[in-house]
């Protein structure tokens, strides 16, 4: 997703590029109400690029975005006929007052689960469709407002193909302002909220903070959207607008496909102008949709760009590859790969040694007195332990004993019932899990949580989220200090996954890596952030013995850096071999607390992994 | 007690005591892209009490829930009195006599701990006497219990939730008990009167597969042991005191 | 406000705070086993308002020979949905909200048919034999026997089903509900509780429709309006709580009621829509809801 690789068989999708902008440009050459329709089209389009956002890129569901796109028309319509405002001067007001009303709807659901905000925004869209339909006195009530002054610039009307074009253009900016939020920090923040939001919160994403700038933006577009049909069609009524066209919108990405560049042009197209040159369907819009979005959410939740990019395209490429009498390509641990970042080229460096850290700064951290109580259960009892800067610090006990939840507790995922946690002498106890993260506390989990429908270096590059420069605004402009960003990222992830030996794997999905891959590059994705505290849970949890070694290895090279450790296993060997000093605890409570090779013939800890001698028959 | 806990496991016979209850052949499983078991070999006479020790992710627990019915496995036979069970559902199995202690003894805490017996017992189709008498001997097995019927089950302790989920398995009265770590997280008190329980319920003839990391509790229970690694199968024997060591290193080291 | 028209209000509330009641506990025995809420279960509740006019307008039917039909072909729906919309989605992922597409999907559907046969045209609905739509007059208020005999079947199917969740199936469903794994170790069939659960939240939304036939305006639009209200009604009261349904159901009734008179009619919708996300603001997880701990 960062970069393109650079390959003769990539010639396939760039074909679907031309195809795609043939076809845009073709309503030039029509008039009347074919015109119409593309112009229809290309609007619904842009409110599909904010749909893209909030549902591709984000994950969120809204069925509601109908109100946004009707209220950006309304505010037009009623600036323009009752106040005699010019077109133009009406957009900044519309987008204004509709990313407002965006905010407003979308924060109490922000922290619920997702299909709650499709509910929500599903009730607000019905309100206000009620509200525009019975309101005369401001909105026309059911006849509407008429007299909306056409498109105009400099006292010259534009002509039909004229708007088209006007707004097609509108179409291609936004959709290369979205394709660089895409590649920004911010865009990656989404695409880890999608894929999981625990692991966003580990790399130091503010989850409802970037769910609310996707909700915002994507109302801000759908008002816009609103603007641009004020204005083709002169007259709104409230009719034009129901819950069918919130769905229109969903479905638009829906089918284009979740998140691709391109989902809301392939959706409209087989949306909106399909069905409009076969007038018969669209008597039947409601089934239709409801039919499309069975079979879509049933058989292909890529939508068509998913069915064009995972499998029309492998397979032509395969059948080219065959026919030119050369093997279909597989990744190759090549040293000298070159990479291709946007149009920039990063030669890749041959490392042996480990990517320096230049934020050496380890951190000390202390627990007093933690206790941690689930309802009933107390999961951990009263723990106070000290990890100095730069040791590794093993933590076992065995199942039920409270060192996952510990580690919780350590990350931010939990609050303590009592007790504190110190990081260099200052309390971070009540500060949340990303901010934890954007501190300097990286972690894995027990089972990895990659963003499986993205490459590995996606998933890299998103370790680094603390680390990031720029503001929201020049990322989307691409400056050139946003673009020197980026390159210094991936290739500070190729560093990375050239030190482990698994350069092949840049370009595959991380969700198709065997699971020792995918605990290898979870590590990576933590030491991407530059940690001062590394916090590993359990991983080497069902993997190979070889695995095991290479695991062992990377842990003692991060050693040599001197980070702060702490290691939960349960693979005795690793853990004591790798441990300066080792904690042993059993049914939440510490057992016993030194150097390893002591504290495992302390007679509590045999006690507690084996039970006491005395059991016998 | 030993009558009563006899009835429980009431399709048992101890006519034949060698006839094999569950054999288990080159059996892989895993999770996704994960390959927890790595052909497995195992059997379970009847009337045996097997342990199966090793360390964690070593894929004891993936080998309970691949018989249980929870994880398909990928190939390989689950042989329950020679039939294959390795692709039936979760329900088939407990209705075929296999009833799983689940790691963490996942009892139904909103439910009373009355009900949560009676759930134990809904492949059996009591009727209300029947299942009143099941309930019965499940109070005589665990008196703690008894004296708390109508408490919510999240409002009991560690050592007590493991008891009802032990009653509850056996409310399905299975011809096999699989027990997951059942002495996870219990004070060293607890674990000895779980043993003791463990050791009626053999006593009346119940055939039992325990997962264990507490090895001294497993060999003080077993008639023989497994030990697995890394999805394999790697010690297979008699529990005798000097096996021990044997035992830790194949485990652990 | 003088009196009367208080009363009047409230006793309005009351009886639309029924239906939406009854809505939210439908919504409620299909989320239990499944965790997934039926976006079309406000279309299952027209369907069944619909229907009646056709049985016992046009055809003549009495009312209690129809209304177990009607419940037939509700269940019959509430199946149907789960074999189509609910089960692939679980059985491709546990955790997937696909089936939010998936129900919103053939609630269009079931939308579309409905309007392409139903004209529209509002008619007077027969009511069960006994009742009558008439007001009395009780004191200062006005209320109809058949209001009150609605409230008393809301309150009475909020206890039978308190009972219900209690035998054998519904122990089993409730285990479900709270750990789906375990339940399935002690050999609950989830996908057969889950489809009678389906089944049974079917039948209750289309006998809704019959109930609110007499009492409400059967038109096209009132599909989504009442899955929100539902659904809004299900959350105040925690989403799965039935007990928690009819306190929110009434709440939405009497916000909407009230709010109307005061604000006007135009405005209602929005009464309770803001009433909820006030509420929803001070107790996500509802009036009874409980505290749901995150799994790592």
């Amino acid at each position: 997703m960062i970069r393109r690789p650079n390959s003769p068989a990539r010639l396939v999708p760039y074909t679907g590029l031309v195809c795609i902008i043939v076809l845009c440009i073709s309503p030039v050459f029509l008039n009347g109400y074919l015109l119409y329709v593309a112009t229809v089209a290309a609007i619904y389009a842009l409110a599909g690029v904010g749909m893209n956002v909030l549902h591709g890129y984000a994950g969120q569901i809204s069925i509601g975005h109908g109100a946004f796109f009707a209220i950006g028309a309304y505010v037009t319509g009623i600036l323009t006929v009752d106040h005699g405002w010019p077109a133009i001067a009406t957009v900044v007001p519309a987008v204004l007052i509709t990313a407002g009303l965006g905010a407003v709807m979308c924060l109490p659901a922000l922290r619920l689960s997702r299909w709650y905000l499709g509910m929500i925004t599903l009730a607000m869209a019905v309100v206000i469709d009620d509200l525009i339909a019975s309101d005369q006195s401001v909105t026309g009530g059911g006849s509407g407002l008429i007299g909306i002054p056409p498109v105009s610039a400099f006292g010259h009307d534009f002509t039909a193909v004229e708007i088209y074009l006007l707004f097609a253009a509108l179409v291609a900016i936004a959709l290369l302002l979205t394709r660089n939020l895409r590649r920004s920090p911010k865009g990656l923040a989404m695409v880890a909220i999608r894929e999981s939001e625990i692991a966003a919160e580990s790399v130091g994403v503010s989850v409802v903070r970037t769910k609310f700038l996707a909700f915002v933006l994507s109302a801000a577009l759908a008002g816009l959207g609103g603007v641009l049909w004020a204005v083709l069609n002169g007259a709104i009524t409230p009719d034009q607008f129901n819950t069918n066209l919130s769905i229109l919108f969903l479905l638009i990405v829906l089918i284009g496909g979740d998140g691709r560049l391109f989902a809301p042009i392939l959706g409209v197209i087989v949306l909106q102008v399909m069905p409009e040159s076969l007038t018969v369907l669209s008597t039947y819009r409601e089934l239709v949709y409801g039919a499309l979005l069975l079979v879509i959410a049933l058989f292909s939740p890529s939508g068509l760009a998913g069915l064009w990019t995972d499998t029309l395209v492998p397979a032509v490429r395969g059948v080219w590859e065959r026919a030119r009498g050369t093997r279909p390509r597989r990744d190759t641990a090549d040293s000298s790969s070159r990479v291709r970042v946007g149009s920039d080229v990063v030669a890749q460096k041959r490392l042996t040694t480990l990517p320096t850290l230049s934020n050496s700064n380890p951190a000390a951290l202390s627990l007093n007195g933690v206790t941690m109580v689930f309802g009933g259960l107390r999961a951990v009892s009263n723990v106070t332990l000290d990890v100095r800067a730069g040791s590794t610090h093993g933590l076992i006990g065995p199942n039920g004993s409270g060192k996952t939840t510990l580690l919780n507790v350590v990350s931010g995922i939990y609050r303590p019932t009592s007790g504190a946690v110190l990081v260099d002498g200052e309390p971070i106890t009540q500060h949340s899990a990303a901010a934890r993260a954007r501190a300097g506390i990286a972690r894995t989990f027990q089972l990895p949580r990659l963003l499986d429908r993205e490459d590995v270096i996606t998933n890299l590059v998103v370790g680094a989220h603390r680390l990031r420069h720029g503001s929201t605004a020049q990322w989307i402009v691409r400056t050139a200090q946003a673009r020197r960003d980026e390159m210094m990222q991936v290739d500070r992830a190729l560093s990375w996954l050239d030190f482990m030996g698994v350069t092949h794997l840049q370009k595959r999905r991380a969700g198709d890596l065997s699971h020792g891959d995918k605990r290898l590059i979870e590590v990576g994705r933590a030491m991407m952030s530059e940690p001062r505290l590394l916090l590993l849970d359990e991983p080497a949890a069902g993997i190979s013995h070889d695995e095991i070694d290479r695991l062992a290895d990377l842990i003692r090279a991060l050693q040599s850096t001197n980070m702060t450790i702490i290691l939960v296993e349960h693979h005795l060997d690793l853990v004591t071999s790798l441990s300066e000093q080792l904690t042993v605890m059993n049914t939440g409570g510490l057992v016993a607390s030194g150097i390893p090779s002591e504290v495992i013939k302390e007679s509590a800890v045999i006690e507690a992994y084996m039970g006491k001698s005395s059991l016998g028959r | 007690m030993t009558a009563a806990v006899g009835a429980i496991g009431e399709s048992e016979t101890m006519v034949d005591e060698q006839r094999i209850l569950l054999d288990l052949n080159a059996l892989h499983a895993g999770y996704g892209s994960a390959m927890v078991l790595h052909g497995i070999d195992m059997t379970v006479r009847s009337h045996e009490f097997v342990g199966l020790l090793g360390a964690n992710g070593a894929g004891k627990s993936t080998l309970l829930r691949a018989i249980s019915g929870i994880v398909q496995p990928r190939s390989g036979e689950i042989l329950l009195d020679g039939q294959d069970i390795a692709r039936a559902k979760p329900q088939a199995v407990v209705q075929a006599g296999i009833a799983q202690v689940a790691e963490g003894h996942r009892i139904f805490g909103k439910l009373t701990v009355e009900q949560n017996l009676r759930l134990g017992a809904y492949t059996r189709r009591l009727t209300t006497t029947e299942l009143a008498h099941s309930v019965g001997l499940i109070w005589e097995l665990f008196p703690q219990l008894a004296e708390r019927p109508k408490s919510s089950a999240a409002s009991l302790s560690g050592g007590q939730q493991q008891m009802l989920a032990i009653g509850q398995a056996l409310m399905a009265a299975p011809k096999l008990l699989l027990l997951d770590e059942p002495s996870a997280g219990l004070a060293p008190v607890v674990i000895e009167q779980l043993a003791e329980g463990l050791r009626e319920l053999r006593r009346g003839g119940l055939t039992i597969l325990i997962v264990e990391q507490h090895i001294p509790l497993t060999l003080s229970l077993a008639d023989r042991i497994y030990v697995m690694r890394n999805g394999k199968i790697v010690v297979d024997g008699i529990p005798s005191a000097s096996c021990t060591d044997a035992m830790l290193q194949a485990a652990y080291i | 406000m003088s009196l009367p028209i208080f009363f009047d209000t409230l006793i309005e509330g009351l009886s639309t705070g029924c239906i939406f009641a009854l809505v939210a506990v439908s919504i409620n025995i299909m989320y239990r086993p499944s965790r997934a809420f039926n976006f079309g279960q406000g279309e299952f509740v027209l369907l069944g308002g619909v229907l009646s006019l056709l049985f016992l307008n046009s055809w003549h039917w009495p009312w209690l020979a129809a209304v177990p039909v009607l419940m037939l072909i509700g269940a019959a729906l509430g199946g149907l949905t789960d074999l189509i919309a609910i089960r692939p989605v679980i059985s491709r992922s546990a955790t997937s909200s696909a089936w939010v597409i998936t129900t919103l999907a053939l609630s269009l559907i079931l939308d579309d048919e409905i309007g392409a046969r139903f004209t529209g045209a509002t008619a007077v609905v027969p009511v069960p034999p006994l009742l009558t739509t008439t007001p009395m007059n009780i004191g200062s208020a006005q209320v109809s026997s058949y209001q009150i005999a609605l409230l008393v079947l809301t309150v009475l199917i909020v206890i039978g089903l308190w009972f219900a969740y209690r035998t054998r199936h519904g122990l089993a469903i409730m285990a479900l509900s709270e750990d789906r794994e375990a339940a399935l170790l002690r050999g609950v069939p989830a996908g057969r509780l889950n489809l009678v659960s389906w089944m049974a939240g079917g039948a209750l939304a289309a006998l809704v429709g019959v109930l609110a036939a007499p009492i409400t305006q059967v038109s096209s639009g009132l599909g989504f309006e009442l899955l929100i209200d539902g659904f809004i009604a299900a959350a105040i009261g925690g989403i799965g709580d039935n007990r928690g349904a009819l306190v929110g159901g009434l709440v939405v009734g009497l916000a909407q009621s009230f709010g109307a008179v005061v604000f006007g009619p135009l405005y209602q919708d929005l009464a309770s829509f803001v009433v909820f996300l006030v509420l929803l603001g001070l107790r996500p997880r509802g009036v009874l809801g409980e505290a749901r701990v995150r799994e790592v």
